[in-house]
């Protein structure tokens, strides 16, 4: 098969995949298959969903630095737009269902709590690169300043992570182990960047 | 919401008056409802439940929700594991033994329980800590009543409550979540508090294993975490016990725990909560709306320090 015809394999391929879990949890939620508190699982899974999203975006950039695949980079808009979405799904659960869409509460809760706070955080770091993942936006950017500005996904990851901790009332061992990935996966990209900046002078 | 109001039932409330004109047949009637208790394989039923005070006429929240959405943290840290693994858990026999600062110390079968003490239904709020809400009817006894029975020494100052300790029965999943067996404990003023109760059923039914089978505390003004399952020790102290939430994590558990809308949990503000049954968010009321009625033991003490 042709590389330019396995690119958009993955591209469209990847942008319908990744809506599949989200279209099997709307489904099992208005088919009342979620248990006795179907909002809950809701947020719980919205938020998972978001940050293996998340992973699987950050472990594709490290994984292209030893695969020098080019349709494989295709995949990593797909991944990092529904790392977003389903963030946002996370944030309308947790606003119209668990707060039951009343400001008053919810606004207090953003004031006061500490998760709430990193969640939103996340959310708005990642806003930028989801509004700039169309084709164009590289071009009017300027490639070198789009690349720049997508390096938020960091610091993202670092708050999402920490969002994850504060809500986990035992330390799970899935957590700690997706927290030293992600530490190693920024290791390695600052690494490589180190690297990088010392070949060119 | 339907506000709390120091309920001052009239007689023919207390004591149906059928009832009351027909105590052989209702004592026959809790015979009756006593041996099928005591037989394995027990059908789901209690002694006659005759209506108590304090009971709020909010709607109830569905005995599916109740019993299907439950932190029993020794069944599982899921909110449904407890429904799918508490059935490991035998209660028949089942006894208490009291001990520490008492006048008659000694275990206590479940029979002696239920045929000395008559058996209320108690209507009450459950505000968990994790900022849900049900409302739930109880059946059960004052704890002062039994408190009163075995005789409590002047001594005593506080009341530590210990559940079952087999973590063989558990799934591992839970066995090493906490420190085993899990422990609650009250002051003495509000162990013998009438709102504060044993209960052995809810909605007129045995209470089921998930939920605390076959006797469990019911302190409705503060946390549910505080209302300990499966009880099988009770002891009276002179020093004030330690919990196992609250050894576990003293900053966001306190040996009080009373619902209070303006101390906040690390992970949970507590100004509001979710009403299960109706998914409506509400504001969370002093003392879970018990205001009126226990605000005085705290009298004096701060309770943002002695949350």
């Amino acid at each position: 098969m042709q590389a330019s015809r396995m690119t958009s394999v993955i591209r469209w391929g990847l942008w319908g995949a990744c809506g599949v879990p989200g279209l099997f949890l709307i489904w099992h939620w208005q088919t009342g298959q979620l248990g006795v508190v179907p909002h809950e699982v809701m947020l719980h899974r919205t938020g998972r969903y978001a940050l293996l999203f998340l992973m699987a975006t950050l472990a594709l950039g490290f994984i292209q630095a030893f695969i020098s695949w080019r349709p494989l980079y295709a995949a990593r808009r797909p991944l990092g737009v529904w790392t977003f979405l389903y963030a946002c799904g996370h944030a309308m659960t947790w606003l119209f269902l668990d707060q039951g869409g009343i400001w008053e509460f919810a606004l207090a809760e953003m004031r006061e709590m500490l998760h709430v706070k990193l969640g939103i955080a996340g959310l708005l770091l990642m806003l930028p690169l989801a509004l700039t993942s169309v084709d164009i936006a590289p071009r009017l950017l300027g490639f070198k300043l789009w690349k720049k500005l997508h390096l938020l996904v960091w610091p993202a990851a670092i708050v999402v992570i920490a969002h994850t901790w504060v809500v986990s009332r035992f330390q799970s061992p899935l957590v700690v182990v997706l927290t030293l990935v992600i530490l190693f996966l920024l290791a390695s990209r600052l690494y490589a960047a180190r690297a990088q900046s010392k070949a060119k002078t | 919401m339907p506000r709390f109001s120091y309920p001052i039932p009239a007689s023919s409330e207390i004591t149906p008056r059928s009832d009351f004109l027909n105590r052989r047949q209702l004592l026959t009637a809790m015979g009756a409802g006593l041996l099928a208790y005591a037989t394995p394989g027990r059908s789901q039923s209690l002694p006659e439940v005759v209506p108590g005070p304090f009971s709020t006429d909010e709607a109830l929240t569905s005995f599916d929700v109740a019993t299907g959405y439950c932190n029993f943290f020794e069944f599982g840290p899921a909110k449904d594991d407890p429904a799918q693994h508490a059935h490991a858990l035998q209660t028949d026999p089942w006894s208490i033994e009291i001990d520490g600062l008492v006048d008659r110390p000694g275990p206590i079968a479940m029979e002696d329980l239920l045929a000395r003490f008559p058996i209320e239904e108690r209507i009450y709020r459950l505000r968990c800590v994790e900022a849900w809400s049900m409302v739930i009817p109880w059946n059960g006894f004052a704890l002062a009543d039994l408190l009163a029975h075995v005789g409590v020494k002047s001594d005593a100052r506080y009341v530590r409550f210990e559940a079952f300790d087999d973590t063989s029965i558990m799934p591992r999943a839970a066995q090493g979540l906490l420190d085993w067996p899990y422990v609650e404990a009250l002051r003495l003023d509000e162990a013998v508090h009438p709102l504060t109760i044993l209960a052995v059923g809810m909605y007129g039914e045995v209470m089921p294993n998930q939920n605390g089978a076959p006797i469990r505390l019911v302190v409705p003004w503060k946390y549910g975490f505080k209302s300990i399952k499966s009880i099988k020790r009770i002891s009276l102290l002179a020093e004030r016990p330690m919990p196992t939430w609250h050894e576990k994590s003293p900053r966001e558990y306190g040996f009080y725990a009373n619902v209070n809308p303006t101390v906040r949990h690390p992970r949970w503000h507590q100004a509001t909560e979710r009403r299960l049954h109706d998914g409506n968010r509400i504001r969370t009321e002093m003392f879970n709306g018990y205001e009126e009625l226990v605000a005085d033991l705290y009298a004096g003490m701060d309770l943002e320090t002695h949350y």
